[in-house]
């Protein structure tokens, strides 16, 4: 397997442990479960699910189609966009509850991250289901 | 790559878009789409992925064939129909239109359970069934279980979904029925698919089956815990459920981990051929 689909992984089990770990604060305490609900989900389904489906998928769908990606370099950035974009909109959750006035700023640029990080690894999977290399052959 | 892959691959690339605009929007601190975005990602990127995904390694890892594949790209049809009125519904606040949605996706996932069983009753042999030593013969018995409840929760949670939507129960089965996808539906079929593929991908021996029995009785009775206790608003149950989820997970992770840990980057890619991966 390679590193960028490890690297996928293993942030997505990282994730996976804050945000179960969360969880079960919030099974103890209902107070902060309410206040930390958007944080818990952002860890979970952005953290855990997406990072996961990333690594996976940079494994999978190469091998399924039997064509590497066309842009291996695109996919390293793009799997450090979705990454950092998580922990950036993790704190900003963490901020906002604190009130602080830097939150929203910081989860517009996580926000922005993410998309541009689903975006490009759209666009490196649509590559290799369309294959234009073979159409124009 | 079959078509039907390929579509629900596709559909799950939409959604990832649809859901990463919502989720900046939501970021930047616009109101009222939760709902829509938290249903967009766990029913529409994970589901069609992993719907995609079970289409294409099911027959592999049973060595048989589809015996209707039309059926499938009904499956699908349904399915992204009724996505897209849910989340219609959801975005504008109608219940009705959100409980048709969410009924049609109900339909949708009761055609994969249709499919799967058809796949294993009528479906056609094709060939020997991939090559395993006893432990890892052990391990995909147990995996193959876990992914036969996964298949079950997400009617289930649907069902539960479409009911509060309508109105017939409480609001609070909507997070009770999240939940149950999450830690019913995907996370079940995350643990049984990575028993199968990931000794097979990595050449390396998960640990033994006694550590992933522990995590799926950990990990069941964690759910029928949190499930119903989220519904019903029990404290105690739901915080016992939370810590044995936990340990479930954490178990998981100790299973999986010397697939994971042992393997480097090899220098180039290698392709094996597909029936065999």
């Amino acid at each position: 397997m390679s590193t960028l689909s490890l690297r996928c992984i293993r942030f997505a089990l990282f994730y996976l442990a804050c945000g179960m770990s969360l969880g079960v604060v919030f099974a103890f305490d209902r107070a902060t479960g309410a206040l930390l609900r958007p944080l818990h989900a952002e860890l979970n389904l952005w953290g855990w699910l997406t990072l996961l489906i990333y690594g996976m998928a940079y494994h999978m769908l190469p091998r399924f189609l039997g064509r590497p990606l066309r842009w291996p370099r695109a996919a390293a950035w793009q799997s450090w966009l979705a990454i950092g974009g998580v922990g950036l909109a993790a704190l900003g959750w963490a901020l906002l509850v604190m009130e602080a006035p830097i939150a929203r700023p910081l989860m517009g640029i996580a926000g922005a991250l993410q998309l541009m990080g689903a975006l490009i690894f759209a666009g490196l999977m649509l590559d290799l289901f369309i294959d234009l290399r073979r159409s124009a052959r | 790559m079959e078509l039907h892959t390929r579509l629900f691959v596709i559909s799950g690339l939409l959604a990832l878009l649809g859901a990463a605009v919502l989720h900046l929007l939501t970021l930047l601190g616009l109101g009222g789409l939760w709902s829509a975005l938290v249903h967009l990602m766990l029913f529409g990127w994970v589901s069609m992925l992993i719907y995609g995904v079970s289409y294409h390694t099911m027959p592999v890892f049973s060595s048989r064939s589809f015996p209707w594949p039309g059926m499938i790209v009904v499956h699908w049809a349904v399915y992204s129909a009724g996505l897209l009125v849910a989340i219609a519904g959801l975005l504008t606040g109608s219940d009705r239109t959100g409980a048709v949605g969410m009924v049609l996706e109900l339909a949708g996932s009761l055609l994969f359970l249709v499919n799967t069983i058809a796949l294993f009753v009528f479906g056609v042999q094709r060939g020997q069934r991939l090559p395993a030593g006893a432990e890892q013969r052990s391990i995909d018995r147990l995996a193959t279980q876990a992914t036969k409840l996964a298949s079950l929760c997400m009617p289930l949670s649907l069902g539960l979904l479409a009911a509060a939507e309508a109105g017939w129960i409480s609001g609070a089965w909507t997070l009770a029925a999240e939940h149950l996808t999450l830690l019913g539906w995907i996370m079940l079929m995350v643990v049984g698919v990575a028993c199968h593929v990931l000794p097979r991908w990595t050449g390396r021996k998960l640990r033994g089956p006694a550590w992933l029995r522990a995590q799926l009785a950990c990990h069941i009775g964690a759910m029928t815990m949190m499930v119903p206790a989220l519904g019903f608003g029990w404290a105690v149950p739901f915080a016992a459920g939370g810590v044995l989820m936990a340990l479930a997970l954490a178990l998981f992770g100790w299973t999986i981990w010397p697939a994971l840990a042992a393997t480097r980057q090899r220098a180039a890619i290698v392709f094996v051929d597909e029936r065999k991966i």
